[in-house]
């Protein structure tokens, strides 16, 4: 395909023009979720410079100014646009700093479980026999607890191996405890689709022409049940958020000086019918918001790859 | 109910049927230091204890805003301390209390004369379910000490799992709450002041302050039985305590107390609740 000019066209205006691009273009509920979706990353990527002050730095806390409300109420000031916490943290600052670590976690622990998860669920799957059994049994009793406490469990574990872990440390064990309780969705998806995929007319064909089975797995099975799996992540980006939300709510997620969502909404949660409500409302709003930008991209997404709603 | 957070108290009172009780608890909020290692379990300092000079926990002490804490985070329900016992527990000496003024620019240049001008990071330990808005008061505090260039990590956890630890004394800096319940002096010279050793000496002094003078007078204090020879021994331990700056008092914690109307209640500053001094009216 070439434009008049001769230049063959860009990756990004061959996919406005693909189906998915179509699909897109006709649909406003994917293209608002996009760009809330994109004004929260782009946020977070540039919190330093979006946002007015740096709320983890604690030597500009003033707690004098502790509790304000937004700037339009009685008592407000244009200093503190959304008002500020009970330790005098700018609440806009705190959001958008706060994002940046629910965004992080998020997405990171999706990645995680998804590379866990496809290549077990390949392996599992194109392989058969034992290992298939054995995979698929360890996915059952991982499905049997409830992910929370999996998760805590782990986070306790990581916390009681490493009783000097500073921040970064932290943040490693909450996203390993996400993910390892996430990978098991991605294991049952993608056993399946190889399951149908490994019986088809091209897998023998490579089989026959003597291609290692790694390299059939790899090249030709893989990117033919990547599609749910795309579908899938999405979904559990917003997921994993809200499960920092509930770490950080118990208390073994992020440490209280550099608060995420969760954590501002759990200490919000205190003050919400003594008056300063907008200590938990705005990063409750934020956590909605995201949640529900990414889910609808995920929505929109399975929509558009799935062949038999066209 | 007990007790009414601080910040629900205005919403329980303006209700008809309810009633708050307010008063002073005996119990002290304070941070300790340990002075005892001759390296920080949890430092950058390395190969030295900054705690072991008197500058450094001076600084500490003159660095925390206490007036901001207890009118922001406590919303005016505790009352700022310069001892480590209150006004209602015997041997409490009032021309004693008097805390060191707030001065972060007197702090700053403790600190430089101690070797850190640049300050340091310590990991401040802290209950976030046992006392008044403890983990609060610890964040403002590492708010406070970030202005002196101390870096603090903030481990805030549950008392299930904080009290073990601090009682291993697994910690550099701690917060602790203490109530004399002799509402004697005593009681808090032989747990918190005296060297750590045997039959709970010093048992709660997690960070091991040691004062020779101290210990002698804790163990006269125990068997003298003249009132003003035994307070003056009392007042005298205190003074050595207060000037070493052994630990950090910070206010003296109130109760707050919700009832129904009428329901007939005598507020102890233990914060015990004899029943027997319980009844329901009409």
């Amino acid at each position: 395909m070439q434009d008049p000019h001769g230049r063959s066209p860009g990756r990004w205006h061959r996919w406005w023009h693909s189906d998915v691009g179509y699909s897109f273009r006709h649909s406003p509920t994917a293209m608002v979720a996009a760009l809330i979706a994109f004004i929260c990353i782009f946020c977070s990527v540039f919190a330093g410079w979006v946002a007015p002050t740096n709320p983890f730095d604690l030597a500009q806390l003033e707690l004098s100014d502790a509790r304000l409300p937004p700037a339009w109420l009685e008592g407000g000031t244009g200093k503190y646009l959304l008002g500020t916490d009970d330790q005098g943290r700018d609440i806009l600052s705190a959001l958008i700093y706060g994002a940046r670590i629910s965004l992080v976690v998020g997405i990171a622990s999706v990645l995680l479980s998804v590379v866990v998860g496809v290549t077990l669920g390949l392996l599992a799957g194109f392989r058969g026999g034992w290992i298939d059994t054995l995979l698929m049994r360890l996915c059952d009793v991982m499905l049997s607890f409830p992910a929370i406490l999996v998760a805590l469990l782990i986070a306790g574990v990581g916390r009681a191996l490493f009783p000097n872990a500073h921040e970064g440390l932290a943040f490693g064990v909450l996203i390993i405890s996400i993910s390892l309780t996430g990978w098991v969705q991605y294991a049952r998806t993608v056993r399946g689709s190889t399951l149908v995929e490994r019986n088809k007319e091209y897998v023998q064909a490579a089989r026959v022409t003597g291609v290692a089975p790694m390299r059939i797995m790899v090249r030709h099975v893989l990117p033919n049940v990547l599609g749910p799996v795309l579908v899938l992540a999405t979904i559990q980006v917003a997921t994993a958020i809200i499960t920092e939300a509930t770490l950080s709510f118990l208390g073994v997620g992020v440490p209280p000086t550099s608060p995420s969502l969760g954590t501002l909404i759990r200490v919000g949660n205190d003050y919400l019918f003594s008056g300063e409500w907008w200590i938990t409302i705005f990063p409750g709003l934020m956590l909605v918001l995201i949640a529900l930008s990414v889910n609808l991209l995920g929505d929109w997404l399975r929509d558009a790859l799935n062949p038999r709603l066209r | 109910m007990e007790p009414v957070p601080v910040q629900d108290v205005e919403r329980v009172k303006s209700n008809s049927n309810l009633k708050v009780l307010q008063g002073p608890e005996l119990r002290v909020i304070f941070l300790g230091m340990d002075q005892k290692r001759d390296e920080l379990l949890y430092s950058n300092v390395k190969g030295k204890n900054p705690f072991k000079d008197k500058r450094v926990r001076q600084a500490f002490y003159q660095a925390i805003d206490i007036e901001t804490i207890k009118n922001r985070t406590m919303r005016g329900a505790a009352i700022p301390i310069a001892l480590m016992l209150p006004p209602q527990v015997n041997g409490y000496a009032p021309d004693l209390a008097k805390r060191l003024p707030y001065d972060v620019e007197g702090a700053k240049k403790l600190m430089a004369e101690a070797g850190y001008p640049n300050g340091f990071e310590v990991k401040l330990n802290c209950p976030n379910d046992r006392y008044v808005n403890d983990a609060e008061i610890c964040q403002a505090v590492a708010a406070n000490l970030a202005r002196i260039g101390v870096k603090i990590n903030l481990e805030a956890e549950t008392k299930g799992t904080y009290f073990p630890k601090i009682l291993r004394r697994d910690t550099s800096f701690y917060m602790l709450g203490w109530t004399a319940s002799t509402v004697d002096a005593h009681n808090v010279l032989y747990p918190i002041f005296s060297t750590p050793g045997d039959g709970g000496r010093g048992q709660f002094n997690l960070g091991a302050y040691s004062n020779a003078k101290v210990d002698e007078l804790t163990n006269a204090v125990a068997s003298e039985t003249d009132q003003k020879k035994r307070n003056d021994m009392i007042r005298e331990a205190m003074k050595i305590h207060q000037d070493e700056i052994g630990h950090l008092p910070l206010h003296q914690q109130t109760l707050n107390w919700g009832a129904k109307k009428n329901v007939n209640v005598v507020q102890w500053p233990d914060n015990g609740m004899p029943w027997r001094y319980v009844s329901v009216g009409n």
